[in-house]
């Protein structure tokens, strides 16, 4: 753009878009170090074969690169009132979450489609098909990790996920003079063809095989997890560090005034069932659900469920709503 | 949609107000040097432990957190495929409107649901992840749902006055031995605190550790009276369940019942006093012997599949404890959502 395109440009915030990106750190290691036992002594962790790259690389045996977002549905980094904000309810229908009258800063992924959408997971329509990722835009993604956790024994974690999205995903931030703090919300949507861990370095001792790999494999197929956390209206996250070091998580119950938290609020009539009731119609759930999940077993083909090993079935986590929640950490 | 940027004085003036504007006095920051920042080591919240027993290795990554919270689930369903003996389209662990803690609709407070020294734990045998299972060193308050299904293992203690035992009782006119214990038990032990010992069970009275329906008293199981006398109990002895059935009382419960039930144990004021320990929720693809949170020495054998563990305490006294009365006539849901519904929000 020249400068009188850029002069006309009015605040839209910044879109960007991973246009042929291909990330391959499956030569490198990076160590962890201080995560300890319950000696004190270190256990030190080892993150290994890093990549991420077009769908279909085979858990990362070949590498291509791929666009992640487009133009029209970019990745986002906004300001923005709260009173301009959309998040989109199960329902398909978009509502305000963040409250009015003051700004809100937003990191959003590419975002949910109500018409027009593509398959949010493959084959697999129950996961909706509201993304705007096309299938061209899914990546797959790799990560192992090597905890040493004793003399002689080192566990292996090597996480392998196929056709992943994450449409819909973002971070609000904004100032609560009521809190005196940044406050927020966040959804992390998270939809996966294939998920795979296997406990073993491939080529070591009992895992070189096809069978002896697969034997020691856990697979999710057909996944997809919604969490959400906060509703700025009435329930926004809350995120603190004490001075001794310990964070503290905090949801708060919506129905409470935050001016006197500690007041009765009568949920029966009134403000503290008109707070009730909003909170309930609008504030976003969080579903895991993994529609099928195997240990042990093969998996015939790209993306289709594994034959033998143990089958768990589906598993389900839905409609899931903190009316309040509390994590404070200490020393162990 | 194209948005418009607001003034950038007034988004500062918000969110530094937001991060800058606390009553509370304000240090003015200095950097920290090079040598000092080596010394911050931040992971103190989280370690890593192992563990071996029964040709099994464990890995397990505790939490250093307190966790309260009031949280509505409307569909908890965990290993859901076709297993050998059990009904068609059913799953290990099948929850609606599933609920920790509870709300008071009248002063819009929670009474949460409390869990310290929460832990991840893996099994392995040799590199093969066989079992991983979520813990919590302590689990207390109130636990609710629809209970469709439940697989694991589940203590709960019943416990009641003598005098409600007995209208529970009905004896058949020729049945003298039943009229007299009830005459018994309505009489000289009507004060008398009861007590029994009841977990997940079938129709029949057999334990039935897989997506059970029922709790309960398995065959063979007796009344006691924690109290009483060693000749009160020797009495008491002589008569146990048997097909869900004990002095022609009803021994064995439908879960469907249970609305709520408390995790830990409440004093005469439904006051929790103390928390449940050794609670856990588990998948694993063979039996697996977890270490006892409570008692190092021993294990909680978890079956195959998802597997949901409320054990007794060290001292023998169950997570769940429930009057007669609740068990005969099931325990009411608490309230889990704030204004009109209680549950399902």
């Amino acid at each position: 753009m020249d400068d009188s395109e850029l002069s006309a440009v009015d605040g839209a915030g910044i879109g960007f878009v991973l246009d042929g990106i291909v990330f391959d750190a499956t030569q490198a290691t990076i160590t962890i170090n201080d995560i300890t036992n319950g000696s004190g002594q270190n256990v030190p962790i080892s993150v290994k074969e890093f990549y991420m790259a077009a769908a279909g690389s085979n858990k990362g045996t070949t590498l291509n690169p791929t666009n992640v977002g487009r133009l029209a549905y970019p990745f986002a980094l906004n300001l923005a009132k709260g009173e301009a904000l959309r998040s989109l309810r199960e329902d398909g229908q978009w509502v305000q979450t963040t409250p009015s009258n003051l700004s809100v800063l937003e990191l959003t992924f590419p975002s949910l489609m109500t018409s027009g959408g593509n398959a949010c997971v493959s084959g697999f329509a129950e996961a909706g098909s509201n993304c705007s990722s096309r299938a061209a835009e899914k990546v797959d993604l790799g990560i192992r990790y090597d905890f040493q956790v004793a003399a002689g024994r080192t566990d292996v974690l090597n996480f392998d996920i196929g056709e992943l999205a994450m449409d819909g995903s973002y971070l609000r931030l904004w100032g609560d003079s009521t809190r005196s703090q940044l406050v927020g919300e966040a959804r992390l949507n998270i939809y996966a063809k294939t998920f795979e861990l296997m406990s073993c370095a491939a080529g070591t001792t009992n895992c070189a095989t096809a069978a002896e790999q697969a034997a020691r494999t856990i697979y999710l197929t057909n996944s997809y997890a919604n969490v959400s956390l906060g509703y700025g209206k009435t329930q926004p996250l809350l995120f603190d560090v004490t001075s001794n070091g310990q964070f503290v998580l905090e949801l708060p119950n919506p129905v409470k005034d935050p001016n006197n938290p500690t007041a009765n609020v009568d949920t029966r009539s009134g403000i503290g069932q008109q707070r009730a009731v909003d909170f309930y119609a609008n504030a976003p759930r969080t579903n895991i659900v993994i529609d099928n999940l195997n240990a042990g077993g093969t998996r015939p083909g790209a993306g289709q469920l594994p034959t033998g090993g143990y089958n768990f079935g589906r598993n389900e986590i839905r409609g899931l709503s903190f009316n309040y929640l509390k994590v404070s950490s200490y020393d162990l | 949609m194209r948005r418009s940027f607001p003034s950038v004085k007034t988004a500062c003036a918000v969110l530094c107000a937001g991060l800058i504007g606390s009553g509370v006095a304000h240090a003015k920051l200095e950097e920290m040097n090079d040598s000092e920042l080596s010394d911050v080591t931040g992971q103190a919240f989280i370690n890593l432990t192992t563990d071996a027993a029964n040709g099994l290795n464990f890995t397990r990554v505790n939490f250093g957190v307190d966790v309260q919270t009031q949280l509505n689930i409307r569909q908890l369903r965990l290993g859901k495929y076709d297993r050998s003996g059990e009904a068609a389209g059913t799953a290990d662990i099948d929850i609606n409107n599933f609920a920790l803690g509870a709300v008071d609709d009248v002063t819009g407070q929670v009474d949460a649901f409390r869990i310290k020294n929460p832990f991840l734990e893996l099994a392995y045998s040799g590199n093969k992840v066989v079992g991983v299972r979520m813990g919590f060193g302590e689990a207390q308050g109130y636990l609710s749902g629809d209970i469709n299904r439940m697989t694991g293992n589940i203590a709960v203690d019943l416990y009641g006055k003598g005098s409600y035992l007995a209208t529970q009782m009905n004896c058949a006119w020729y049945d003298l031995i039943c009229a007299s214990a009830k005459g018994l038990v309505g009489g000289t032990y009507a004060n008398s605190d009861f007590s029994a010992q009841a977990q997940l069970v079938n129709g029949s009275g057999d334990a039935d550790p897989v997506r059970a329906t029922m709790i309960g008293m398995v065959d063979g199981q007796t009344l006691s009276i924690p109290s009483g006398s060693g000749f009160d109990n020797f009495l008491l002895g002589l008569f146990s369940s048997s097909n869900c059935s004990l002095l022609s009382t009803q021994t064995c419960f439908p879960l469907a019942n249970y609305g709520t039930f408390p995790i830990g144990k409440l004093n005469s004021s439904n006051q929790f006093v103390s928390a449940a320990k050794g609670v856990f929720l588990s998948l694993q693809t063979q039996n697996v012997q977890w270490r006892d949170q409570q008692d190092a020495s021993q294990f909680i054998s978890a079956l195959a599949g998802a597997f949901m563990n409320i054990p007794r305490n060290a001292d023998g006294s169950a997570a769940i404890n429930t009057s007669f009365q609740e068990a005969f006539n099931g325990i009411p849901r608490k309230d889990t959502c704030f204004g009109t519904p209680n549950k399902g929000c």
